[in-house]
């Protein structure tokens, strides 16, 4: 079985530093689900 | 029922009227959240670390307010190493809930063990040192930094699987490192499908290998990797086949799930759309229907309105007029009274402020008869009276006679150019003599026939003469 080191690199993400957890904070826009819908009907 | 989100009253079974939310679909993404965290929660039992960790990730996804998937979320981060995003999602979750939360247990916690975070926030940056250095190509530099980082934090997954990688890129054993993992967590994706790929070289390795018999006292620590004879791995080597099965086992469980929820929840979902639509047209074309039959509804009403004013006013009209007439009949009718009783003045003055066009028809020769009779009275009495005052010197009550003796005077009565001749006599007395000079005048046009008309062209000399002198006595000075 082939291993695609490329593929598998991607993978491979920069972790949250401890300094960049408030920042972190203010940009997320938590949504889940029913937020999503909700948008889907006010599009509609 | 009250809506489980805003938790207020509600009547709606389908949509909150408070907060709009779709109660039935809001409910079943609560019940998903909900069994994604409960498997999440065995897992993590198990030290099925990542395993738990897409669960809850799919759970918050579901309901992002579920505080216990964020907490434990929060705990499996801090566990593999991930500090930073531990403390996002306990911080998330305090937001969302301060009281009784066990969030605020854990990041006083992390706080209190600052030096503990500081090394394992070291590791991460190490780490993404050697993410950097690796995507440019320099392997030698990023080994170096993984190195470190998982000596900072021995149980880095991410590192040790990274590493794994990188070993197995430059065809070295990667062995010890997916051996790491694996124990850390049982079924890490990622190093098992690192263990499948290395498994011939190990199998290799083992059959090279000489397996030594275990001492009579030795105990053997299950969780310190670096201790553990080939023998233990061989077995470790056997576990990992059945839990591979589990593995399968949870991919089709996981197929299923998606499966379910693509053919439970979408279609309801577009079906609720499309309804939620087609009512909404509904809903539009009624209203625009309502609307119009409310307006022409008003206009009616207005129409009827404005004709019942109409009659209103006509109504009224009428009544006025009536008043008028019967006024105008009380006025008569005291005139009348008046004339018989010989007080012919007090007559003419009422007749004189009669309406005759507004008496009725049968009465109007009664009044016109009245009227000549009275008024032909009136002007001989007010005459006499102001000859009488003329005569006294009275020349004020005089004019008011002479006045009253014109008023009722008709064109053409013998009396009315003595009437004029008298009121230019007290002109010129007054010093009116442009006044004067006017009376005088008339009598000469209009009356010629007058008693008074020779007195009326000496009284004309004389005031033109009087009124010579006192213009010429004025520009002399």
């Amino acid at each position: 079985m082939a291993l695609d080191f490329k593929l598998e690199l991607k993978k491979y993400q920069p972790i949250l530093e401890l300094e960049d957890v408030e920042s972190s904070l203010k940009n997320d826009d938590i949504q889940d689900i029913i937020d999503l819908l909700e948008q889907l009907t006010k599009k509609d | 029922m009250n809506c489980p989100n805003c938790r207020e009253r509600n009547e709606e079974i389908k949509v909150c009227k408070n907060c709009g939310i779709n109660i039935p679909i809001f409910l079943r993404s609560l019940k998903i959240s909900a069994r994604f965290y409960n498997r999440a929660l065995i897992k993590s039992r198990s030290f099925e670390f990542y395993e738990a960790i897409t669960l809850l990730e799919n759970s918050i996804k579901f309901d992002k307010k579920n505080i216990n998937a964020r907490n434990l979320l929060g705990l499996l981060y801090f566990e593999v190493g991930l500090v930073g995003d531990a403390l996002k999602q306990w911080i998330l979750s305090q937001k969302m809930n301060k009281k009784d939360n066990l969030a605020t247990f854990y990041l006083e916690k992390a706080q209190s063990e600052a030096s503990y975070l500081q090394v394992q926030d070291n590791a991460i940056k190490v780490y993404n040192k050697a993410i950097f250095h690796i995507q440019d190509g320099d392997l030698i530099a990023g080994i170096e930094y993984l190195h470190e980082a998982i000596n900072l934090n021995p149980k880095f997954i991410e590192a040790l699987n990274l590493l794994s990688l990188i070993y197995i890129q430059k065809k070295e054993n990667a062995s010890e490192y997916i051996g790491k993992v694996l124990s850390l967590d049982k079924t890490n994706k990622t190093a098992l499908l690192y263990e499948k790929y290395m498994r011939p070289h190990i199998r290799k390795e083992l059959n090279n290998r000489q397996v030594p018999k275990p001492k009579p006292h030795q105990t053997i620590e299950k969780n310190n990797v670096s201790k553990l004879p080939a023998q233990q791995f061989s077995k470790q080597t056997s576990r990992r086949i059945i839990s591979f099965t589990h593995i399968i086992s949870f991919l089709i469980g996981g197929a299923a799930v998606s499966a379910m929820f693509y053919l439970m929840i979408i279609p309801g979902l577009l079906e609720d759309r499309d309804l939620t639509l087609e009512s909404l047209n509904l809903r539009y074309i009624q209203m625009q229907q309502a609307a119009n039959d409310d307006i022409i509804a008003k206009s009616q009403t207005i129409e009827e309105l404005t004709i019942l004013t109409e009659n209103l006013q006509q109504s009224l009209d009428v009544q006025r007029a009536h008043i008028e007439i019967q006024e105008n009949l009380t006025t008569l009718q005291n005139a009348v009274d008046y004339n018989a009783a010989g007080n012919h003045n007090a007559a003419a003055e009422l007749l004189f402020s009669l309406d005759f066009d507004r008496l009725p028809s049968h009465m109007l020769q009664t009044a016109e008869n009245l009227r000549s009779t009275t008024f032909a009275f009136a002007t001989m009495s007010f005459y006499n009276s102001g000859l009488n005052y003329f005569e006294s010197s009275r020349y004020n009550e005089a004019r008011n006679a002479f006045e009253q003796s014109l008023q009722f005077s008709v064109d053409g009565q013998v009396h009315r150019g003595n009437i004029i001749y008298f009121l230019g006599r007290i002109f010129e007395i007054f010093g009116q003599y442009e006044q004067a000079i006017q009376s005088f005048e008339l009598v000469l046009r209009e009356h010629p026939n007058s008693s008074m008309i020779n007195e009326t062209h000496i009284a004309l000399q004389r005031v033109t003469s009087e009124m010579a002198n006192s213009l010429l006595d004025s520009l002399v000075g």
